[in-house]
């Protein structure tokens, strides 16, 4: 259970790298940088989060509040950046 | 007072004692009593134009996204040639349907990386920009 924590943590961390870094490159277009983010903010965080309930299962309606909110505003944000650069 | 559908109310009822429950992680029986208290007496809903079991089938598509939001991002890592183009994407329900189920519609989109909605195109489709393999 450990390991499978540890594994969702790393396969977490490297989504967020992943993600965040075409911010950093200047020849993307912002969408582009939009779909990277959902994969970081929205699929990274999810996977670490879902490490830390299979790590400390007492917490698990906190943590599953988290991914619930988190994928609901990234979304969300997400939409609200993409109709304002399509306009 | 307008006629409410007890089926409409239940769920409703029920989804805002789940949200409670999640958000005080206690099931003693009195935090359960302040829980329905707080249900019964918040304001009822007004959501026009939905069909329950219609939202049911959308509920489950939408959860059905998550997983499949993992899938594409792996695909997303590992695409060579990637090209960005828009793309017209009917949509569950015409515009002036039921908000929920517009709004599940544009979440489950939106949520998987590999398309992105940016607005609607006309009143059965939306305009989704989606990452693709150059052909």
């Amino acid at each position: 259970m450990l390991f499978l924590s540890y594994l969702l943590l790393f396969i977490g961390l490297f989504f967020w790298i992943w993600g965040t870094f075409p911010l950093l490159i200047k020849r993307d277009s912002l969408l582009y940088k939009l779909h990277t983010l959902t994969v970081a903010d929205t699929v990274g965080s999810g996977l670490i989060l879902i490490a830390l309930i299979i790590r400390d299962s007492s917490h698990w309606p906190i943590l599953l509040i988290s991914i619930i909110t988190l994928t609901l505003w990234n979304t969300v944000f997400g939409y609200l950046l993409g109709n304002l650069v399509d306009n | 007072m307008s006629f409410i559908n007890p089926i409409r109310y239940l769920s409703q009822i029920l989804f805002r004692l789940l949200i409670w429950c999640l958000l005080t992680s206690n099931f003693r029986i009195s935090n359960l009593i302040i829980g329905i208290t707080i249900s019964v007496i918040l304001p009822n809903v007004r959501l026009p134009n939905l069909n329950l079991s219609f939202m049911a089938i959308e509920l489950l598509k939408t959860i059905i996204a998550f997983p499949k939001s993992i899938k594409e991002s792996v695909d997303l890592i590992f695409l060579k040639n990637k090209e960005e183009v828009f793309v017209n994407q009917r949509s569950s329900v015409e515009e002036d349907g039921s908000q929920f189920v517009n709004f599940l519609d544009l979440f489950r989109i939106t949520l998987t990386p590999l398309s992105l909605v940016t607005r609607r195109k006309d009143r059965k489709s939306w305009r989704v920009h989606t990452i693709r393999n150059r052909k």
